[in-house]
């Protein structure tokens, strides 16, 4: 494959990079003003409402999206489906640029971030379960990092060190899984603490499973989806092993979620059945909640299915950005809309344009390590060097 | 890319979106909405049938209101007596499909008429819930009348009102009867008047039918007959009219009402045991002395003989024996008498009267209960020991009682000055504060002017220093009681039983007095206005 | 997959020393076990009935917390007419409320529960339950995440927004350094109702419920803190219904710390069980893939053997043939000769024939 020697900046004057670019800059001065100024300065958080989309977006839909990184390694190398070889590196890297921006965006949030590894270091909480939460982002975040590095290592030429890496995959896979488990279902586990100011729709003792299983298919969609982005904008990028096994990683990918996510209808059923919430459904919350079951988890559940049988790529495609929605609408109910559902509108809770810049702030900082990390690693096409896989 | 196909799929997916949202959207209609509270709600619900449906919650003044020209004949048949049985046309009722039918072609029938003559009417055929509709939370403030002693004095004097035969010369018979089983009618019987709920009550027997039926057919129907002979000043016709509370309060009270006729005693010797072994002819020790009761007076004292007398006119013992009796409810005499929780018993009436403002003041912080055993004798005190002390006739027993009322002190409670010191400058705990100073001689004088107003609070108080102890209390009743600091500790410290310390005593016994009295000045936060503060 | 014996013990090894090394601390993962609570923990009752509104206990705590003055004096009850919560530097409040057209007054503030949900919340013990009684807060340790204001049902832990260096939470410390010299909190000295009493909690139960029986017409029957969530060391008794004054009624007794046992208990689960459950995925998936090389190079073998097969009976066949028609070729050859034979006997005795007659 050919590798660029000289890069010309020239092509890189697009519309798209310029609005990139002007979202970093944006955010490197609100990122100023939170810092001389404290989060009054550059949120509209309040004590009633101490979590904003912070913590709902950044954190629980980014912690959440970044779950393709263990569900393709997991179908890859646990599962034994090798024909998903091609689609690990990019989830990988998808992941580990997900959990770092999700711990950059932590410290923009946390009052104070240059105390972030007390908890883990100096004093744990073990009573916590955002002890769970971090204790297990941080180990699988340098797992991940553990996982990307044969990426890089190629690059950089250091065989003896990759070919070391390489031989853990199936461990740090598995561990990667392990860790996934407890701290996806651990950020649903962080709201079971408080029935009394999350909606009957949304609370549940199941909370926990509700996050991991709909991490799940999250994972799966977005892999389709960030696959469908790369093949336009990086289809350069891409070897022929890369561009013969998209398609089965679409299909292969939509069938499993389709699946998946039947049964995370079923669970929420059951759950409303055990808890007897049946009468909350004919409130305008209940209406809210019918809304994001059925027209972002049931129906896209079907139409994958339809798309996975009439073998319709586009149709999995812009599918796997539906399901997407749905994730981003289910953890907002859970963190913003749902949560301190009694208090009056007045107290309630609307992020501040400054939050929601830092957001587009982090995704584009995701969006340019991407395009870097791409460009010049092996991560869409095999290294010459390598290939022997 | 089969297109047709995966187009027909989502076809009929929206379909079946569309059908289950037309359902749901149906569900959420059936969410409550609640009225602000009406009086004239009537809840129409048939029993004996298989029928599901919920009861209708039918508006009375609304219809009468919307149909404003026509009179009660609309809805409401004449029986053969010529007046309106207040069952929805029909004078009796049928089994439940005829009665249902009845309600439906006559209800509905109208609705549709009204509807076609373009006319607004309510739900026509097929709007089963829209009158069903018992689940739609609607609020009622429907509120039960008190018919009492001037009320009851405005009919007996109204001569609009006449009497039920030339025989009698008032006009007590013309809703006063009894019924007669034999002759299955009721029928007049002098000197036997009583309440209505005595023997009409909730439910319809065979001999008695309920209070809600009898009591509109003879009061409405007697509005509605002086009403069309232009008689001014004549009773409601309407729901609200009787039934609103508002309403309510501005019935007219008649400026002095006359003891009302009905033969009853003056004074009644209460001595239930005596009484029973004086029946059985044996002789017995008074167990407690006996109460001399001055029921003349209580008479005035009670909105309605009902008050105390809930069941019957008889005395009290019959139903209520010593020992208990299914008759009362198998509530013993004792407590009939003394439960405070009751405002039928003669100590729960009291203590009822202490929540005046100008008692409460020292009684709301006392403790509830009849626990001071000293008072008894403020009730029991006829000096008979025995049952042979006691006259068997009726009109001696009265006039024992009499006698022994007569005795009573009631002078008014009145302290010497030389003992009520005029102030009392409070300083033991100044410390952001100057001392207070305290007008006791005037607070003492304003609350025996309260406690003298009526017989009630003279005679309770009588034994000397009692009114002390609203302020000076768990100490013995003296002329020089111990200072609050005696007991109430000065030092702040932790709470180890309900005791105050002596900050908390002074302003809990202060500003919770004035609070319960309705004193306005001094606000309880205004700390300048008994202390000035230090400088 | 193949491991040898000592690499296997050594892993299990491994596992075991780390699950006994987590379940040293605390472990009552089950069963019927019930914390009752320190004997000697101290409590506060507040009786709502004799509240008057007149802020001093609010003045009171930011004295003896040296916070900074508010912009209105306490004195100043107007402060009184909108509904306030505890914010940063206001540890307490009094609300006014109005009900049945009369005034009643509450004052609000941590109500240093028996088992806290800040507490339990927080990820670096920040928040500790003093066996005397308050919950006391480390600020050297907060890392200012915020999720003890999330957790904690009476929403009262408020948060110093506005600093950008060092924002702590804040909230009422049941005036711990005092009570541990023997004092009264700031609050309950100086009430002058004694709306507000100190002392042991059972005690003050004791004290609490024998106001509500000595006065039945006075008070709602309930101890609100008694059990709510647990169990408060602050207990309230009211002459008004709870909810009526932004008291939450719906809150369960269930502690905080019991709503999340049930997740935090399925962590070591997970650990024990997802590596044997994944691991024996992988090693059927290999497996099934082992047999199905296996089988497909054994299906690659017959076939190919009988190819073979075929290809030697047709190569004999073929053989056969060949031979048959060389025979016939030779035959035909034999023939041939033996007529060119003939006939070049005839020939020649025709010619020889002619050369007589001469």
């Amino acid at each position: 494959m050919e590798q660029t020697s000289r890069i010309s900046l020239r092509p890189l004057i697009t519309p798209f990079n310029m609005i990139l670019g002007a979202i970093i800059a944006l955010g490197c001065i609100i990122t100023i003003l939170r810092f001389t100024g404290g989060l009054a300065a550059v949120t509209h958080l309040d004590d009633n409402n101490p979590w904003g989309i912070w913590i709902g977006f950044d954190l629980l839909c980014g912690v959440a999206l970044a779950a393709g990184g263990y569900t393709t390694s997991a179908a890859c190398y646990v599962f034994g489906l090798k024909r998903f070889h091609s689609a690990v590196r990019p989830a990988i890297l998808t992941a580990f640029l997900g959990y770092a921006l999700v711990v950059l965006a932590l410290h923009y949030d946390v009052g104070r971030p240059w105390r972030l590894p007390f908890p883990i270091f100096w004093q744990q909480g073990t009573t916590s379960l955002l002890f769970e939460v971090g204790l297990c982002v941080f180990l699988y975040l340098s797992v991940l990092f553990i996982e990307f590095t044969p990426a890089a290592f190629e690059w950089l030429g250091f065989s003896k060190i990759r070919a070391f890496i390489v031989k853990l995959t199936l461990v740090l896979t598995i561990l990667g899984v392990i860790l996934s488990t407890l701290h996806q279902s651990s950020l649903g586990a962080l709201y079971t603490i408080v029935p009394s100011k999350l909606h009957p729709l949304w609370y549940s003792a199941y909370l926990p499973v509700y996050f991991f299983v709909s991490s799940i298919f999250a994972g799966l969609s977005m892999v389709i989806f960030e696959g469908s982005l790369a093949h336009k904008y990086l289809h350069h990028k891409m070897d022929d092993t890369h561009l013969k096994e998209t398609h089965g990683v679409v299909l292969g990918f939509g069938k499993s979620a389709s699946f998946i996510m039947v049964g995370y209808v079923a669970i929420k059923i059951i759950g409303l059945s055990v808890d007897n919430n049946w009468h909350y459904l004919f409130t305008d919350y209940g209406a809210w909640f019918l809304i994001e079951l059925i027209g972002f988890v049931a129906l896209p559940s079907f139409v994958y299915a339809i798309g996975v049988r009439e073998k319709n790529i586009r149709l999995i495609q812009w599918t796997s950005i539906w399901t997407v929605l749905g994730i981003v609408l289910n953890r907002f109910n859970v963190s913003l809309i749902a949560f301190n559902w009694q208090l009056s509108s007045a107290e309630r809770y609307f992020p501040g344009w400054m939050e929601i810049a830092i957001s587009l702030f982090i995704v584009a900082i995701g969006i340019v390590a991407y395009r870097l990390a791409t460009n010049f690693l092996p991560i869409l096409h095999e290294h010459p060097d390598y290939q022997a896989h | 890319m089969n297109f047709k196909k995966i187009f027909q799929q989502l076809i009929w997916g929206f379909v079946f979106m569309l059908i289950v949202s037309v359902l749901y959207s149906g569900a959420l209609e059936t969410t409550g909405k609640s009225d602000n509270g009406r009086t004239d709600v009537i809840s129409i619900q048939m029993t004996g049938g298989k029928s599901q449906m919920p009861a209708v919650m039918f508006f009375h003044d609304l219809h009468t209101a919307s149909l404003e020209n026509q009179d009660c004949s609309t809805c409401h048949l004449k029986g053969d007596d010529k007046q309106y049985s207040f069952k929805f046309m029909r004078t009796v009722d049928f089994d439940y499909d005829v009665n249902m039918t009845v309600y439906h072609e006559n209800c509905i029938g109208c609705h549709n008429r009204m509807k076609s003559e373009g006319k607004f009417a309510g739900p026509d055929t097929g709007k089963c819930r829209g009158c069903h509709n018992q689940d739609a939370n609607v609020v009622t403030s429907w509120a039960n009348l008190d018919f009492d002693r001037s009320l009851h004095y405005r009919h007996e004097s109204a001569g609009a009102i006449k009497p039920v035969s030339e025989k009698h010369k008032n006009n007590c018979g013309a809703c006063h009867h009894e019924f007669d089983k034999k002759l299955r009618k009721t029928v007049y019987v002098p000197g036997k008047e009583g309440a209505c709920q005595y023997c009409h009550q909730d439910v319809n027997t065979k001999d008695v039918r309920d209070m809600q039926t009898v009591a509109h057919e003879s009061c409405v129907n007697c509005h509605l007959a002086l009403k069309s002979k232009r008689v001014i000043k004549t009773g409601p016709t309407e729901c609200k009219g009787c039934h609103d509370l508002e309403l309510q309060k501005e019935i007219k009270q008649a400026e002095s009402v006359p003891r009302m006729k009905r033969n009853q005693p003056d004074f009644v010797l209460m001595a239930a045991s005596l009484m029973k072994s004086m029946a059985s002819n044996t002789k017995s020790k008074a167990t407690i002395p006996p109460v001399a009761f001055n029921h003349k007076q209580h008479e005035t004292a009670s909105q309605s003989c009902q008050t105390c007398h809930h069941a019957s006119l008889e005395k009290c013992s019959s139903c209520h024996t010593i020992t208990g009796d299914k008759k009362g409810q198998f509530i013993p005499l004792e407590k009939a008498m003394h439960e405070t929780k009751s405002t039928q018993s003669c100590v729960g009436c009291h203590k009822d009267a202490q929540t005046k403002k100008d008692c409460a003041g020292c009684h709301a912080q006392m403790a509830m209960g009849n626990k001071r055993s000293n008072q008894c004798n403020r009730c029991h005190h006829m000096d008979i020991k025995d049952s042979e002390q006691l006259p068997s006739e009726t009109d001696a027993q009265v006039m024992m009682a009499k006698a022994s009322v007569d005795n009573r002190n009631t002078t008014p409670v009145i302290y010497d000055s030389k003992i009520v010191p005029e102030k009392v400058s409070i300083g033991v705990m100044a410390k952001e504060y100057q001392p207070a100073d305290f007008p006791h001689e005037k607070v003492v004088k304003s609350l025996l002017a309260r406690l003298n107003k009526n017989t009630m609070g003279t005679y309770f108080h009588q034994d000397k220093y009692v009114m002390c102890q609203g302020c000076h209390h768990n100490s013995p009743q003296s002329a020089t009681p111990p200072k609050c600091a005696s007991c109430h500790g000065v030092a702040p410290k932790m709470a180890t039983d309900g005791r105050p310390g002596l900050k908390g005593a002074y302003h809990g016994q202060c500003i919770g007095c004035h609070e319960e009295m309705g004193i306005e000045k001094p606000a309880a936060t205004a700390c300048i206005e008994c202390h000035k503060k230090k400088q | 997959m193949a491991i040898s014996r000592r690499k296997f013990l050594g892993w299990f090894g491994g596992g075991l020393s780390a699950t006994a090394v987590s379940a040293a601390g605390t472990a009552m993962a089950g069963g019927n076990h019930h914390f009752k609570g320190h004997p000697d923990t101290m409590g506060v009752l507040h009786d709502i009935s004799r509240c008057i509104g007149c802020r001093k206990c609010e003045e009171a705590c930011n004295r003896v917390n040296e916070l900074p003055k508010p912009e209105k004096p306490f004195d100043d009850l107007s402060v009184l007419d909108k509904k306030r919560r505890t914010h940063a530097s206001l540890y307490t409040v009094v609300n006014r409320f109005e009900v049945d057209s009369k005034p009643v007054f509450v004052k609000k503030q941590c109500n240093h529960c028996m088992e806290p949900a800040c507490a339990s919340a927080c990820f670096v013990r920040a928040f500790q339950k003093t066996p005397n009684g308050p919950v006391v807060y480390d600020e050297s340790v907060c890392v200012g995440c915020r999720y003890c204001m999330i957790a904690c049902p009476f929403n009262i832990p408020a948060y110093e927004y506005d600093d950008a260096l060092s924002p702590a939470v804040t909230k009422c410390t049941l005036c711990a350094p005092r009570i541990q010299k023997g004092q009264l909190p700031g609050c309950v000295e100086s009430c002058p109702k004694e709306a507000l009493i100190f002392g042991n909690r059972k005690q003050l139960i004791k004290i609490a419920r024998e106001r509500i029986n000595t006065h039945p017409d006075r008070y709602i029957d309930h101890i609100y803190g008694e059990h709510e969530m647990g169990g408060t060391s602050w207990l309230y008794i009211s002459d008004v219904a709870f909810s009526k004054i932004d008291m939450r009624e719906d809150l369960g007794t269930t502690s905080a710390p019991q709503l999340t046992s049930g997740p935090l208990a399925a962590v070591p689960i997970v650990v024990g069980l997802w590596p044997v459950l994944l691991t024996g995925i992988y090693a059927i998936s290999q497996r099934k893939d082992k047999v199905a090389a296996e089988e497909q190079a054994e299906a690659v073998a017959s076939a190919k053997a009988a190819a073979d097969e075929e290809m030697k009976k047709q190569i004999a066949g073929v053989k056969k043939l060949a031979a048959k028609e060389k025979e016939a070729a030779i035959k035909k050859e034999v023939k041939k000769a033996l007529e060119a034979v003939a006939k070049e006997a005839e020939e020649k005795n025709a010619e020889a024939s002619e050369k007589k007659e001469e």
